[in-house]
């Protein structure tokens, strides 16, 4: 992962915004969501762009804290990558899963992408009204509001790590609005 | 009955719910890493409130940020004041979002559509 990681960072060193690989605790989540909140002048983007950016990590993380699988049965870990490029705030993030959690992710992704931003909203607003709950409240909304929050179509893959580990790679893009800003 | 008072952290928001004045108050951001947790005893206290609520409750709801796993907790708490106006006892959410922040705007929307109650969309001027 560390390796892939790195890779992606040297690929992209000129338009990197902000990057992380490490494990996950109470800290962290804080540190990178605080970067992100406060960043937005350096990072030279609106505070419109900045709080949906704020809205997805806090999903993404979120769901990574919850879901993804440790190494050797200690702690986890995950890398987060942002960065800016075409007009465009991309938001990379990658975590182990497993075989089951593979076949989860690729099957609601792919039904996601598949929707209209219509779509997207019924889904959203029938699954907050009669969903189950998970046992710490979420049940399946946060990658529909991630699906509505951004423009484009989510991008995943993965690769396969083990015979029972799979890494999770997953790509999300928001516009920016420098254009109207004229920055 | 006690008014519940939970001053706000950097994941949960200030709660102020009144018996007194019927008057309920959310405000700052909610993204817990376990809602439903943080909003029992909210949902507790409502549960107590509906046996003897005032006449007319208002619930002002301003936000500026919070995780899917709060919305959930969020509507169970409308829910609770749904049943309260169902029985005669009007309630009214008041829900506050900021100048462009079309999310939050959408937010409300999403509730007004699933709940049956009064709903009132409150522009805000940013910080």
């Amino acid at each position: 992962m560390k390796k892939y990681y790195e890779e992606i960072v040297e690929k992209n060193r000129n338009d990197l915004l902000f990057s992380y690989f490490g494990s996950m605790n109470e800290e962290i989540f804080e540190m990178i969501l605080h970067t992100i909140e406060f960043s937005y002048k350096d990072w030279k983007i609106s505070k419109k762009i900045v709080r949906k950016l704020y809205y997805i990590s806090v999903e993404i993380l979120q769901n990574i804290y919850h879901h993804a699988i440790p190494i050797d049965n200690k702690k986890f870990f995950f890398f987060i990558i942002i960065r800016e490029a075409q007009k465009e705030i991309r938001i990379i993030t990658a975590n182990l899963v497993n075989e089951e959690q593979k076949k989860c992710l690729d099957t609601n992704l792919t039904q996601l992408n598949a929707l209209t931003k219509e779509e997207l909203k019924a889904l959203y607003r029938k699954v907050l009204d009669t969903g189950k709950r998970s046992l710490k409240g979420g049940g399946g909304l946060g990658f529909i509001e991630i699906s509505r929050k951004t423009h484009k179509k989510l991008n995943f893959k993965f690769k396969k790590i083990d015979f029972y580990k799979f890494l999770f790679i997953f790509e999300v893009s928001l516009l920016t609005d420098k254009e109207k800003l004229k920055i | 009955m006690k008014p519940l008072i939970i001053e706000a952290t950097s994941k949960t928001p200030f709660i102020k719910f009144d018996p007194e004045t019927g008057t309920l108050e959310m405000k700052g951001r909610s993204i817990p890493e376990n809602a439903v947790e943080f909003y029992k005893p909210l949902v507790n206290w409502l549960n107590e409130y509906a046996q003897n609520p005032k006449e007319k409750t208002e619930i002002h709801i301003q936000l500026d940020y919070f995780n899917t796993s709060s919305s959930k907790c969020i509507l169970d708490i409308f829910k609770k004041l749904e049943s309260i106006h169902k029985k005669g006892h009007p309630v009214v959410i008041k829900w506050y979002y900021e100048e462009d922040d079309e999310d939050m705007l959408e937010a409300g929307e999403d509730y007004q559509s699933i709940l049956k109650i009064p709903f009132e969309m409150i522009e805000i001027e940013g910080e």
